[in-house]
């Protein structure tokens, strides 16, 4: 067996990160919907639900959302007349693959090297990473669309023909948010982007590019259909938008998927805003240095670099929770013109101020002879 | 096929995998009848697409393949459908007739004479002439399209740019003899 995995290093470190990643987001969510409980309580000076008890003991209420589970996997299934018989179950499978798949290509820590093998603890290392990202993530509302048009409602597909309309004009700004820092760290792979964010705290593309990062912070939330963009489903309008006709374990997938999509653009800003798994002044070197380049020492550096990623995302996913129970929801027509008129008109401005910042400062850099001048 | 699985034989038994899953879903893109399941059939071939992309070393180009065509286009498409929303009594039931088997006839015997043309000449190409540290990366597409092809790239976004303000006049041109304005 020790012979197997040293020799098989690679290949049984990729199929456990293929396994382990996807499982440990979707346990995100249920200290999400924990977190979301509670901390609307907090916010709204009440005590949340915290009474669930099993032999007296409470954890703060996370039984609650092990009931939630129970409650949702023995539901009777209902299918309301005239839903499509296949689209309407696919739906939300449609959903969830992009919210897991687009976490594939965020490195969470450093390279660890064992047996002269060099593991990336990253799902997928590829060479544009970022547009891969990007990619599968605006595959999700392919599954928020079918989904109202299978339930055979009105208000499912009016609900889905604005998250349509929503995520395709967020996506337009969300492309060009990033074009910023994509250009200053001249590369479309997370891990490098990462790595130039070594350091001190002021090389974090936060500091570099504090337009770019406001701006994919306030197309993140859009993208997600988190309030104040919860417009596929509001609820007052719409009575649940495109999930008005799910119920049991299919609602469910529709309310993990939104948690796991707040996670994985959680991830992305922090790879391309907060340093990523980066400890401020604290190099991967310096880590080595403390804690030596044995098994055990690279262990403890990657344990601390997951710790910090882990705790840059989970201030986001705080962020998430915090805006919601403060912000009202915008309007249909507030939506689309902060969208294009606010948003898209910024981003480009950022672009050409930081294309031609770039082109000023680094005209001379040997990097950028790319045959323009001879 | 025993050997299928082996590592050797990986990339051409994901590839037939892919290209009869983009074969088939574009067959049924066709002949659906129903408007979304002929959409959503035209994303599957557009992702085993991007997928025999990916194999090719393109990773640039099945990036983008996904994030134009499937996330983007394709939405639109969806979009206006959702919008129609038509039933079956306004699809109608399938009216087949001589025109259309006459097409299906032709298009049949154009993919069959390019295979035979074209199989001798596509596996002649050596595999070695790739260079894999460089090719299909985002450095080496865009050095393509910025300096060798800028040209053509430039006319593409002025042709793009005729077409979206030949939508913009079309959509505000006034319907005359409507009730309203």
């Amino acid at each position: 067996m020790e012979d197997f995995l040293r020799q098989n290093i690679v290949l049984v470190s990729t199929l456990a990160k293929a396994i382990v990643v996807p499982i440990a987001i979707m346990n995100v969510v249920p200290f999400m919907v924990l977190l979301e409980r509670r901390g609307s309580a907090f916010i709204q000076d009440r005590r949340g639900p915290e009474r669930a008890s099993i032999f007296g003991i409470r954890m703060f209420g996370l039984w609650h959302t092990i009931a939630d589970a129970m409650k949702f996997i023995t539901k009777e299934k209902v299918v309301p007349a005239g839903a499509h018989p296949v689209f309407f179950y696919m739906a939300p499978a449609l959903l969830l693959i992009p919210a897991i798949g687009a976490f594939a290509g965020v490195p969470f820590a450093a390279d660890v090297t064992i047996a002269g093998e060099t593991i990336p603890l990253q799902v997928a290392r590829l060479d544009a990473g970022i547009l891969y990202a990007f990619g599968v993530a605006s595959l999700g509302v392919l599954g928020i669309a079918l989904a109202g048009w299978a339930s055979n409602n009105k208000f499912s597909l009016l609900g889905s023909l604005r998250s349509a309309s929503q995520m395709l004009s967020y996506e337009v700004s969300m492309g060009l948010t990033i074009m910023g820092v994509l250009l200053i760290y001249q590369s479309l792979r997370p891990e490098v982007i990462v790595q130039a964010q070594a350091g001190p705290i002021w090389k974090w593309g936060i500091f570099v590019q504090p337009v770019g990062a406001v701006l994919f912070l306030v197309v993140g939330f859009a993208e997600a259909n988190r309030l104040p963009f919860d417009l596929p489903e509001g609820d007052s309008e719409l009575v649940a938008g495109y999930h008005t006709e799910y119920s049991g374990m299919k609602f469910a997938i529709f309310f993990m998927s939104e948690y796991m999509s707040m996670v994985t653009i959680s991830a992305m800003v922090t790879t391309l805003f907060l340093g990523g798994w980066q400890i401020p002044f604290v190099t991967t070197e310096r880590l080595h240095g403390w804690f030596g380049t044995d098994v055990a020492g690279q262990a403890l550096t990657a344990l601390c670099q997951v710790t910090s990623f882990a705790a840059k995302v989970g201030s986001l996913l705080w962020l998430f929770v915090w805006v919601r129970w403060t912000q009202a929801r915008f309007r249909f027509d507030q939506l689309m013109k902060l969208g294009w008129r606010t948003m898209l008109p910024l981003a480009l401005l950022n672009l050409i101020v930081t294309a031609a910042v770039m082109l000023v400062i680094w005209k001379d850099d040997p990097r950028f002879g790319l045959g323009f001048t001879g | 096929m025993p050997d299928a699985l082996h590592p050797d034989n990986l990339p051409a038994t994901a590839f037939y995998l892919l290209a009869v899953v983009a074969i088939v879903a574009s067959i049924l893109v066709v002949t659906r009848r129903n408007p979304v399941a002929q959409a959503m059939n035209l994303i599957l071939t557009l992702l085993s697409l991007a997928g025999i992309f990916a194999l090719l070393q393109a990773h640039f180009v099945a990036a983008i393949q996904i994030l134009v065509y499937a996330g983007a286009i394709l939405v639109v498409f969806i979009f206006v459908i959702m919008l129609l929303n038509l039933s079956d009594e306004e699809i109608g039931p399938p009216r087949p007739s001589i025109a259309k088997g006459l097409a299906v006839l032709l298009v049949a015997a154009m993919i069959w004479g390019a295979a035979v043309r074209c199989a001798d000449d596509v596996l002649a190409i050596p595999a070695a002439t790739l260079d894999p540290g460089s090719y299909g990366t985002l450095a080496s597409v865009g050095l393509l399209i910025y300096r060798d092809y800028l040209l053509a790239f430039e006319l593409t976004s002025l042709f793009i740019l005729i077409g979206i303000v030949g939508a913009v006049l079309l959509a505000s041109r006034k319907v005359s003899g409507g009730g309203d304005k």
